[in-house]
């Protein structure tokens, strides 16, 4: 079982990556009105950049799981 | 569990912009019950949802999210794990042992892919265990249509 804070750390780290994710790709969607060609460029920048970030936590996310129980935090959350 | 591939935001999203379509939900569309607590998320799938002709409700725990499901008994349960009061998992259970909520077809959305929540979730009668940051909400949208149709 992994341990709770780490499980709550990266809960809590996905949670606003998923809401960016969402967004972005609902701005490309056209929800969000019609939008430029420059915007849309840039609006896939910032979503792929999202993308890396959610990776990096499911590697993560992954690496406790293995590492655990010597894996811990000390930060208090 | 679907554990969709990330995919560059080409391929994730639509590569054409549409034209915003706001379609006003009819008295027959599908109602999807979303059992949320993080109120941006409940903002945007709201947001999805209503714009592809559903009629939402939300509830902000899974103590109001059971009420509400028996109640309201919509056509469709969208169920977070993570949430105050009652976890998904036990709404589902709950859901399971009372013969309105017995029908109801729930897909589990949780933020992470935990293996073992993701069984739990399947042996107590969800339709899918799905990982929130997989998906757009356009591709959730598409999951609860696909569950609709069979």
């Amino acid at each position: 079982m992994k341990d709770s804070k780490i499980v709550k750390l990266l809960h809590d780290l996905q949670q606003p990556m998923v809401a960016i994710k969402g967004y972005l790709s609902m701005i490309l969607d056209g929800n969000a009105g019609k939008a430029s060609d420059k915007v849309k460029e840039f609006v896939k920048k910032a979503y792929e950049s999202n993308e890396r970030m959610i990776e990096m936590v499911n590697i993560l996310s992954s690496k406790s799981e293995a590492l655990n129980p010597k894996f811990e935090t000390n930060s208090k959350l | 569990m679907s554990n969709q591939s990330q995919q560059p935001a080409g391929s994730a999203v639509p590569q054409q912009t549409l034209p915003q379509q706001v379609a006003e939900p009819q008295a027959s569309c599908p109602t999807v019950l979303l059992i949320e607590d993080d109120s941006l998320l409940v903002k945007m799938y709201k947001t999805k949802f209503e714009a592809e002709g559903f009629r939402i409700l939300t509830a902000g725990d899974g103590e109001a999210g059971l009420k509400m499901a028996l109640e309201q008994k919509p056509d469709f349960i969208i169920l977070d794990v993570m949430m105050p009061k009652i976890s998904g998992l036990d709404v589902l259970a709950k859901l399971q042992q009372d013969p309105k909520g017995q029908a109801i077809p729930v897909i589990v959305l949780s933020n992470l892919a935990e293996q073992e929540k993701a069984q739990k979730a399947l042996q107590l009668g969800a339709k899918d265990f799905l990982v929130k940051a997989n998906l757009t909400p356009s591709q959730v949208v598409a999951k609860v249509r696909q569950y609709l149709e069979k």
